[in-house]
């Protein structure tokens, strides 16, 4: 059972695809400016690599080895597609807002990666939690990084004026290198050098 | 100084591994090497191969910069008595109203920078490195006098923190951490930072002197239509190249006048501790690139006026001059091979002119193209020496085969 | 060797098809909402160039009966021809040929979508979308005038890229609100309408009718607002000086 957990909480910190392995750095700099977009993202893409591992797993003693990793872009692709198209028609100003970023999903590398490293050696039940783990280990620096954006940037977090608290004659005067993208890496950055300081691992030669 | 020498000496057991205040040896060690040539040699770069010491050349940076600081005060105070009508302002009065706006900048940039720099020499357990000294004195000199005082603190933290600690500190940073500073305000605060009225600092609510805009020649240039004459419009603007070589005009607080800055270069040059090579080889680089825009403006009239303005009024607009010769210099983040410098350098002053003439956002594309070529620096040594090596092996080559 | 092959074939053609499957039914399926939220969202940006408060006291957003209402009572678009400058009839969003949605400012746009706001029958206010080059991205905005095809009632961008701080600030409602009571159109002739270098009042002491102060810093932004206004205002105005009484 110990197993279990670990497959669905090691992604979450230990084994984290952003600040352990540095992967799907684009999105994480692009939708990170507002807390509504990097939740939406977050949640697309835990949705999408949940699936794809499940679905993969599923089909992946039926797989031929030859068109392995075209199978699996399909299944990612049509996907994401669907993610899309949900977003579209349900929270059209956040879509919008996501533009290219939902779609560039078929290219994240955890998707991919998750697929071809787990599901496909493994039962759909582990795949499903693997899928899950990853996503919300993506999901939490996501949001973390989005949490630092947008109150530093904008002085709000979800659209909430954060400094509203504040006497009347205070004017919080947005950053606005933490808008830029530029400002999104030195904040992963951070993130990654706070996190391996606490969690103790370092890369060795 | 006797006194003063046994005093520490007699302190120094306290500070010591295992003694009370072991944790503050920082803080110690650095009273002890201002005073006396301390009994440690540095084990990383910035090497100095002289009967010399890293504190000793970055006090005399500091001396270098005296006159632009004085110049700075100067001038800030002078701009602000003529625009805001002070009557009967003398040269004292505009010093010491420059020195109002000017002192707070410098203060709040030391301190802020000096808690991190201590904060991390206690934690790392390393020396306080004096080359902060120099960035908590450059960077203020970077900014306009109207700089808010909490964004200046900011921007020095993170440049210290950002710019130098995360890779190590002082020797392994790969960006100049006083243009880093300024490059993250200029990204994060834009308002304060560009713009025409930031420059010259004006009493709120005040009278104002008649017609006056606050706009730096380089804004005034940018800004020409295709067609004009940029050299005309800055006479207009009321700055001619001799103004602009004197220096007594909105910008900001240490760049604008160019006789401290020489009088910082000859310093600088004549000690030894500012790379010859890097400035000339940037003026040279910037002499290529307004040649070079000049045939473009030339063949492309439609093209922007200010691919017209000859090498030598690039040289006075803007902060070129105290870029290569402050920034461009610094012995950690440039080149160290001497053809490097000649490259490093010429290239900063092309990337100048490019980013000057070209990005209608960045009127001034010094600052970005020092940080670009600081990061670019590792790459030219990596040639030179390889070159080197290629060439001497092929000597010996040669050698050989003579004799067989 | 032949089987194994026929067996890749065979998979790749059931993954192709249960995907393709997948996908045609969600997207017929979504079809209609996602149109409808594009349409509501244009409707939504008119309204705001028009005055009416998208977003109410309670941070609520303006419902979709309140915008169809609007759309339905006091809204009508036409078409204008952009060389004649005359009513180009029956021409409706739905029925714009492809080349014309696919335009991304008037340049390239041979007909020019108008907003008429009428009540007890008369026209009370017109808007129109401006959209041009700044100095990163292409703004887009909705221009409102009033009766008199003069006095400017509303000016929103909703979408640009333009430097967060400085060009950016061409959303701010600081920004856009100066525009509402200045004048576009004065002695039997269009004026060059100017978003100042800074502040306007440098250039016209004593303010003016036809120009607002500029954002700090963002100059070439300014300097793409007056181009792309100015260039749109006159397409217009070919229409505007038929029905000039």
């Amino acid at each position: 059972m110990a197993k279990t957990r670990d497959i669905l909480l090691d992604p979450l910190s230990d084994n984290n695809p952003i600040a352990i392995q540095v992967l799907g750095i684009c999105s994480a700099l692009a939708v990170t400016v507002k807390m509504e977009t990097a939740m939406v993202m977050a949640l697309a893409l835990t949705t999408v690599v949940t699936f794809s591992n499940l679905i993969i797993s599923v089909m992946r003693k039926a797989i031929p080895a030859k068109i392995r990793m075209i199978v699996e872009m399909a299944v990612i692709a049509s996907l994401v597609i669907v993610a899309d198209q949900f977003l579209q028609a349900y929270m059209f100003e956040v879509s919008r807002q996501l533009s290219v970023f939902v779609g560039l999903i078929i290219t994240n590398c955890i998707v991919m990666g998750r697929a071809e490293a787990f599901a496909l050696q493994n039962p759909p039940g582990p795949s499903f939690l693997d899928g899950l783990g990853n996503g919300l280990g993506y999901s939490a620096i996501l949001l973390i990084v989005a949490s630092i954006r947008e109150i530093l940037g904008s002085g709000t977090w979800f659209g909430h004026d954060v400094f509203a608290f504040m006497p009347e004659s205070f004017h919080y005067m947005g950053n606005g290198l933490a808008l830029l993208a530029p400002g999104a890496f030195i904040i992963i950055g951070l993130i990654i050098w706070a996190h391996r300081t606490i969690v103790g691992k370092f890369e060795t030669d | 100084m006797k006194f003063m020498m046994n005093h520490l000496e007699k302190m120094k057991p306290l500070f010591k591994p295992g003694g009370k205040l072991e944790k503050l040896y920082p803080l110690f060690e650095a009273q002890e090497t201002f005073m006396f040539t301390p009994p440690t040699v540095t084990k990383s770069s910035p090497h100095i191969r002289d009967a010399n010491d890293m504190k000793r050349t970055m006090i005399t940076v500091i001396f270098a910069l005296i006159p632009c600081i004085l110049f700075g005060m100067y001038n800030a105070g002078r701009q602000h008595n003529i625009v805001n009508m002070v009557q009967n302002a003398t040269l004292m009065t505009h010093l010491l109203q420059g020195a109002l706006l000017v002192m707070p900048i410098i203060m709040a940039s030391y301190v802020a920078g000096g808690i991190w720099e201590v904060l991390f020499a206690v934690v790392r357990k390393h020396e306080i490195n004096e080359g902060f000294l120099v960035t908590g004195m450059l960077f203020p000199l970077t900014l306009p006098p109207t700089i808010p005082l909490w964004q200046v603190a900011v921007g020095i933290s993170f440049g210290v923190i950002i710019g130098k600690e995360v890779f190590g500190g002082t020797g392994f940073n790969v960006l100049n951490p006083a243009l880093t500073a300024r490059a993250f305000l200029f990204f994060a605060y834009p308002q304060q930072i560009s713009g025409d009225s930031v420059w010259t600092s004006v009493v709120k609510g005040g009278a104002i002197m008649d017609g006056f805009s606050g706009a730096t020649p380089l804004a005034i240039a940018a800004q020409v239509p295709s067609g004009g004459n940029v050299i005309e419009a800055l006479r207009e603007g009321g700055f001619t190249w001799m103004s602009m070589f004197g220096g007594l005009e909105g910008g900001s607080i240490g760049e604008t006048g160019v006789i401290p800055i020489l009088i910082g270069a000859a310093i600088l040059i004549i000690t030894g501790v500012g790379a010859w090579r890097i400035m000339a080889g940037g003026v040279l680089g910037l002499f290529i690139g307004s040649t070079l825009m000049n045939f473009v403006g030339n063949a492309q009239p439609e093209f922007k006026a200010f691919t017209m303005l000859p090498f030598h009024y690039h040289l006075v607009v803007g902060s070129f001059l105290f870029g290569i010769v402050f920034m461009a210099t610094d012995p950690v983040s440039a080149s160290a091979t001497n053809a490097g410098k000649w490259v490093y350098g010429s290239l900063i002053g092309l990337l100048t002119i490019v980013i000057r003439v070209t990005n209608p956002a960045y009127p001034e594309g010094v600052m970005l193209s020092i940080l670009f070529m600081n990061v670019m620096a590792p790459l030219i040594d990596h040639i030179v020496v390889s070159l080197h090596v290629k060439r001497r092996a092929s000597y010996l080559r040669r050698f050989s085969r003579a004799k067989g | 060797m032949q089987k194994d092959d026929l067996r890749i074939v065979g998979f790749a053609a059931v993954v192709c098809i249960v995907c393709s499957l997948v996908l045609s039914a969600t997207a017929s399926m979504l079809k209609q909402r996602q149109a409808e939220n594009v349409e509501l969202d244009r409707k939504i940006n008119v309204l705001k160039a028009f005055g009416v408060a998208v977003v109410g006291e309670d941070g609520k957003k303006i419902s979709k009966d309140r915008v169809d209402q609007y759309f339905s009572e006091n809204i009508s678009e036409i078409y204008i021809a952009k060389d004649s400058g005359e009513v180009v009839e029956g021409m409706t969003l739905a029925k714009l040929p492809k080349e014309e949605l696919k335009a991304k400012t008037a340049v390239e746009k041979t007909m020019l979508p108008l907003y008429l706001w009428k009540e007890d029958g008369k026209v009370r206010k017109y808007a129109f979308p401006i959209s041009g080059m700044g100095l990163w991205s292409i703004l887009n905005g909705y221009l409102a005038l009033d009766s008199d095809l003069s006095t400017i009632v509303g000016l929103t961008f909703y979408k640009h890229a333009e430097t967060p701080g400085l060009g950016g600030e061409c959303s701010s409602d600081w920004f856009q609100n100066q525009f509402k009571g200045k004048k576009v159109f004065e002695d039997g002739k269009l004026l060059q309408f100017e978003v100042a270098k800074g502040s306007a009042e440098i250039k016209y002491p004593g303010g003016s009718d036809h120009a607002v102060d500029g954002i700090s810093g963002a100059t070439m932004t300014g300097n793409g607002i007056n181009r792309f206004l100015n260039r749109d205002l006159q397409y217009y105005e070919k229409y505007f000086s038929r029905i000039r009484g």
